[in-house]
């Protein structure tokens, strides 16, 4: 008893603070925010409220499953510190286990009958039952030894949106909620037991892992040793940022495309590409999943971008008082080079990660389709390939508004990859997590709370954000001039990188401005018949957004932060 | 004279209430070996950070090869090899990406010897360093921080928790570097045998404060142990000026003291005690009695 009485005081002295926030915000959720799911209540609010309650199971996740070691770690991730405990095994594993169980399920049945109380179409029983059985099968993926790299992470990114795919599936498939229920409640116990399984076998050191050995290398006559040359320090820093992080976003995107890929295989409905001409006789009919989902990915690959830029794995700060390791922080380079070797580093992989898409979006072009017949409404018996379905359609227009979309997606998962950068350099915590909630609460609120405004007020609330976008404009302004005084003093900037830095945005403007005007005409056209004299003020609005787009101020902010905590002075 | 490599004055870093470096004020002319010795806590590692230029001075000043290490990082840090008792290598390279890597750093950077030091420190190019030994770690990081003959060679702590030969390994670097043109070398330690065999100069730090900083043989001369002799028993030990420590009862007294030998002698004579046995100290000894004086 008192083995169990100590464990589970040591889980909350470790996450007291967390728990203290957690247990409030469930209660500001059930009392103040449920109401907003009803569909008459604004749903930007509910929206965000749903949001912050994902973080908060996230943060759940973490105090139960003890994760503080590598994703990629091959041995068991329970603590070495708690296996040598006097403790027996059991109680090690499935204390945790059974709070983080009584937490999500209890936290869970309570949630969804409150939102059930508001809108009667919310299911009573099967999400809180699945979210403890997604902890469940985390914990004992974690605690299991399972030797191989890296294979707890593909594990757990395969895992947990199959398990929502099949749960969503069953139920469409008008398999009983309690069915559905009892599955999960059965894999929750499978799991409970592989967790004890691991953790027998971490404690007791049977652990199989399998590596790879790589030959010895001859230094002076090895191919890999020539091949390894830099050109200079700027070349060694933006390899040593690539080897650290550089595959971290092109990865995380080639799965979430074969996420993507899996349901294809099965699902064979096909639906009309209206957006190729809604008026002509025939349409090309293409895969639903494709023509439906496929464009998620465009909006999914910043939103990692976002992530991983706020440092999802940067390994040059230390863990503990996120100050950087003494080998990162000795580097003979000044911050601004080396935040510029970080910059590059979010380009490239910006670009392979668009490179997994196209790649993804090449594979579906041979895929078939067929034909429809909008005047007899008949859907033709042939299967054509997609890629000749679509030829009669690619004109230049439509071949030229692809390329400048595409170009604004890469430069957007730069930039929301680059604007992370900031917030992990800082070495303040509460900016490193506040930062990224606060951005995926703005990416998701701000469309939602769009979608409310009501035609008649359309015009009013467009002057207002045109005077808010220029005024934040010269803001802006004021803020670069500050900060860039500052760098030049401190020695962060030279004059040339201050000149070079100042062509290259100039020229991007001159690229990104035009590309975003051109691709936003059917939005500005849509509002036309709503605003007078709409041509000039949708361009100052155009041209006004692409400013801000582009981020200076976080940059600089990035380099400032890098010199602060590189040179701490308090 | 030449200018000094490393000048800090009248430096003060306090970390929340706690006041990590009290007022310190060193000095570090080229060629010198300073051993910069103190318990844990003392605020050696301090000291070299604000050397390195990642703590920033809050009062006083820091100036390395006549720069100031915050405001010209990288021209004052691609003049110094670093190694510290850490281990922040980036262990998910191998040790020839290290070199390759290290190497662009450095236009000064010596191929030939750094593959000198790979076969002297028998390490294997191919090997990634989270698979290799503690002390075959601090050979690599010995490797990259010499191998671009550094004019200030900074070691934190390099021996900590190390077997004696890696411990030798580290030893004949500092040494070799002193040979290479008279460099300089800056480095902390706790192992004071080590310290003794090849500092020119120490520096004693206790509590963020420099007690000491000094020619070692200059201290060492300033250091004595003697016995002393009265005619009637003492219930306590005597007070003689630039007495450090006292043990003994009755009769005879044992102190440690500094400055001059001379001033013992007169010491002595005013309490009506006769010397019987005068001894020099070792680092380790003037160290013990210094810290335990303070």
């Amino acid at each position: 008893m008192n083995a169990i009485v100590t464990l589970t005081w040591s889980i909350w002295q470790r996450n007291s603070r967390w728990l203290i926030a957690i247990a409030a915000y469930f209660v500001i959720f059930a009392t103040l925010l449920a109401p907003f799911c009803r569909p008459d209540r604004p749903q930007a609010i509910f929206a965000i409220a749903s949001l912050l309650l994902i973080f908060c199971y996230l943060a759940l996740v973490g105090i139960f499953m003890y994760q503080d070691t590598d994703v990629g770690v091959r041995g068991s991730a329970y603590p070495v510190s708690m296996m040598t405990l006097p403790v027996r095994t059991f109680k090690l594993v499935f204390l945790p286990m059974f709070l983080g169980t009584v937490t999500f399920l209890g936290s869970g049945l309570i949630i969804s009958r409150v939102l059930h109380g508001y809108f009667a179409d919310f299911p009573l029983y099967w999400p809180a039952v699945m979210v403890t059985a997604i902890l469940a099968m985390l914990q004992a993926l974690f605690w299991y030894p399972l030797g191989v790299p890296y294979s707890k992470l593909v594990l757990t990114l395969i895992g947990i949106p199959g398990m929502v795919y099949l749960v969503s599936w069953s139920l469409e498939s008008s398999l009983s909620e309690a069915f559905v229920c009892k599955c999960l409640a059965s894999l929750t116990v499978l799991c409970y037991a592989i967790a004890y399984h691991g953790v027998v076998r971490a404690r007791r050191g049977e652990i199989q892992m399998f590596t790879v050995n790589f030959p010895s290398l001859d230094l002076g006559s090895n191919r890999a040793v020539k091949w390894l040359t830099f050109k200079d320090k700027d070349a060694a820093q933006r390899w040593y940022e690539w080897k650290q992080q550089g595959l971290v976003l092109p990865v995380m995107v080639l799965f979430v495309c074969i996420l993507f890929y899996i349901p294809i295989i099965w699902n064979s409905t096909e639906s009309p590409v209206y957006a190729l001409g809604e008026r002509q006789k025939t349409v090309p009919m293409i895969s639903t999943f494709i023509y439906t989902y496929f464009p998620l990915i465009f909006v999914a690959v910043p939103i990692v971008a976002l992530i991983v830029g706020c440092g999802a794995r940067r390994t040059d700060i230390k863990h503990a008082d996120r100050t950087f390791h003494l080998f990162f922080g000795t580097r003979p380079m000044t911050d601004g080079a080396l935040v510029a070797q970080k910059l590059w580093l979010a380009l490239k992989s910006s670009l392979v990660s668009w490179a997994i898409v196209g790649v993804l979006l090449l594979t579906f072009l041979p895929m078939p389709g067929t034909l429809y017949h909008a005047d007899t409404q008949l859907i033709s018996q042939e299967k054509i390939p997609i890629f000749t379905l679509l030829q009669p359609y690619l004109t230049p227009d439509l071949l030229l508004w692809t390329f400048c979309a595409m170009s604004l997606f890469i430069v957007g998962t730069w930039r929301n990859y680059a604007i992370g950068f900031w917030t992990e350099l800082s070495g303040k915590t509460w900016l490193r997590y506040g930062y990224p909630i606060t951005m995926l609460a703005l990416i998701f609120g701000v469309p939602s709370a769009l979608g409310q405004i009501r035609r008649e007020g359309i015009e009013q609330v467009y002057w207002t954000v045109l005077v808010l976008v220029w005024s934040l404009i010269v803001f802006r302004i004021a803020t670069i001039v500050v900060l860039t005084k500052r760098h030049l003093e401190n020695g962060v900037l030279t004059p040339r990188t201050l000149q070079r830095g100042i062509m290259t945005y100039l020229a991007g403007y001159a690229v990104l401005i035009p590309m975003a005007y051109y691709c936003t005409r059917s939005f500005r056209s849509s509002l036309t018949e709503y605003i007078y004299h709409f041509e000039v003020a949708a361009t100052m609005l155009i041209i006004g957004l692409t400013i801000l787009w582009i981020p200076i101020v976080r940059i600089l902010l990035a380099t400032e932060m890098l010199h602060q905590n590189r040179h701490r002075a308090s | 004279m030449n200018e000094p490599i490393i000048e800090i004055k009248n430096l003060v870093r306090e970390f929340g209430t706690r006041r990590a470096l009290d007022d310190v004020s060193l000095t570090i002319q080229p060629g010198t070996v300073m051993g910069l010795v103190g318990e844990n806590g003392a605020g050696k590692t301090t000291l070299i950070k604000h050397v390195l230029g990642l703590l920033k001075a809050q009062k006083g000043t820091v100036s390395v090869f006549g720069m100031d290490p915050v405001s010209n990082p990288e021209a004052v840090l691609s003049k110094i090899g670093y190694l510290s008792e850490e281990g922040d290598l980036p262990t998910w390279m191998r040790v020839h990406e290290l070199m390759r890597y290290s190497a662009a750093f450095y236009p000064t950077w010596d191929d030939k010897y750094a593959m000198s030091l790979l076969e002297e420190f028998k390490l294997d190019p191919g090997a990634k360093l989270s698979k290799m030994s503690k002390g075959q770690r601090s050979r690599a990081g010995l490797l990259v921080a010499m191998a671009y003959r550094p004019q200030l060679l900074v070691l934190d702590e390099p021996s900590s928790g190390l077997d004696p030969i890696v411990r030798k390994d580290i030893l004949g670097a500092i040494i070799r570097t002193i040979a290479d043109d008279g460099r300089t070398v800056l480095f902390s330690s706790h192992l004071l045998s080590e310290v003794e065999r090849v500092a020119d100069q120490i520096s004693i730090v206790r509590n963020g404060r420099i007690l000491i900083s000094d020619n070692l043989d200059t201290v060492k001369e300033s250091h004595l142990r003697a016995t002393l002799l009265f005619d009637e028993p003492l219930t306590s030990h005597p007070d003689i000026p630039g007495s450090l420590t006292w043990s003994g009862g009755g009769k005879e007294w044992q102190l440690t003291f500094c400055g001059e030998a001379k001033s013992l002698d007169e010491g002595a004579k005013q309490l009506g005690a006769k010397i019987i046995e005068r001894a020099g100290l070792s680092l380790e000894e003037i160290f013990v009695a210094q810290v335990g004086a303070a």
